[in-house]
């Protein structure tokens, strides 16, 4: 290899190559932060996750800039508490052809509501015109405990519909919670999302 | 050597990138939830929020039983005034500034007594606001805000869709301008 050819990869491709890499690897790291967030910055419960300090003035960056950029309004921090999940409690993702039941105790709430968004965060049209149940439309069990069935087929009892060909996000929304106070949010626990059947 | 050297430049160019990206992300995005609702109100007027339908959301991941009616105020021009209906059930209101931070917010059970007022001062406008306040047996809840700019979201929850259309009626009534 001639001296000049040397010259060409020290000075100027070998710096392209890696300034390339460094730009790839900080963008890429940076969407998938602002994504997915850090355990610090989001509450997870089984399937459930939510970004704890949403618009608080003590959110740090990585909040910041997730709510930033999108088109998000998240309820008032330090009374309201958003989770959403996006796979069943053994980590499946969510499929219209499944039917899924939500059960167990929902955490401590004056209110809350549980809805069903397609992965940009609509509302996802279903012939019943019904996209959520709350604390006040739910009938419950005896135990107190709450089951809600999600299938793209009417089911008797607590019915959400969903769609065959969509993913979908299920969000729980709580007003008013004691929770939303960080020092009692390493005690929530969220009901469990379990597939029942799929259809073919 | 010289390759060790230069993977630790390329890492931590990486992690300036990455720093940069995530402290200039907001400031370049679009479709923001901000520009949706701020460019669409005039200045210290209130406006109720279309219900949220497939395909048809103001705001991304909007609540359906959620009614939200938002006010946009300056308080460049002085104090703000907000009037809030009469509301039975659960309630909040929030200001949020362009970079979404909450300054403030209060609902139906914090707020004490919103019939005695509401009103929005801007931190410079805070002493003489006071000082300005007429003697009553019950003082206004007062939010000195910490950015001039912002809106203030009411946020009412119809937990029952036969509650929607009375509710999107009292979130009607609900206006904000500026303070006599």
């Amino acid at each position: 290899m001639r001296r000049d050819d040397n010259r060409v990869i020290r000075y100027f491709l070998l710096p392209l190559m890696c300034g390339l890499i460094a730009w790839a690897i900080g963008l890429a790291s940076a969407n998938l932060a602002l994504d997915r967030g850090f355990g610090f910055q989001k509450k997870s419960s089984g399937p459930w996750s939510g970004w704890v300090r949403a618009t608080a003035p003590t959110a740090d960056p990585y909040t910041q800039a997730h709510f930033g950029r999108n088109g998000e309004l998240p309820p008032p921090p330090l009374e309201s508490l958003f989770f959403t999940a996006q796979a069943d409690s053994v980590g499946a993702a969510l499929s219209g052809a499944c039917d899924y039941v939500i059960t167990g105790q929902f955490p401590p709430a004056r209110h809350w509501t549980l809805t069903v968004f397609d992965a940009d965060g609509s509302l996802i049209v279903n012939p019943a015109n019904r996209y959520s149940h709350s604390n006040a439309t739910v009938v419950y069990a005896t135990d107190g405990r709450v089951e809600v069935t999600l299938s793209a087929l009417p089911q008797p009892g607590n019915w959400l519909p969903i769609a065959t060909g969509k993913d979908h996000i299920f969000a729980l929304a709580l007003y008013d919670s004691p929770l939303a106070t960080e020092a009692f949010l390493a005690d929530a626990v969220l009901p469990d999302i379990r597939r029942i059947r799929c259809r073919s | 050597m010289i390759p060790a050297l230069w993977m630790l430049g390329t890492i931590f160019l990486a992690v300036v990138i990455h720093i940069g990206a995530v402290l200039a992300i907001p400031r370049v995005a679009s479709e923001t939830a901000w520009q949706r609702l701020y460019g669409s109100l005039e200045p210290n007027s209130a406006r109720v929020l279309p219900q949220a339908a497939p395909g048809a959301t103001t705001l991304d991941f909007m609540d359906p039983m959620m009614i939200v009616a938002v006010c946009r105020y300056d308080l460049d021009g002085g104090p703000l005034e907000l009037n809030l209906p009469t509301i039975p059930g659960y309630w909040s209101l929030s200001f949020v500034t362009q970079d979404k931070t909450t300054i403030y917010s209060v609902n139906d059970r914090t707020a004490g007594n919103p019939e005695a007022g509401i009103f929005a001062v801007s931190a410079q406008g805070a002493r003489r606001f006071y000082a300005d306040l007429p003697e009553a047996e019950t003082l206004p809840l007062v939010i000195e805000a910490s950015n001039d700019k912002g809106v203030a979201v009411l946020r009412i929850l119809a937990e029952e869709p036969s509650l929607t259309a009375t509710y999107r009626g009292l979130a009607s009534e609900y206006a904000c301008g500026p303070a006599p």
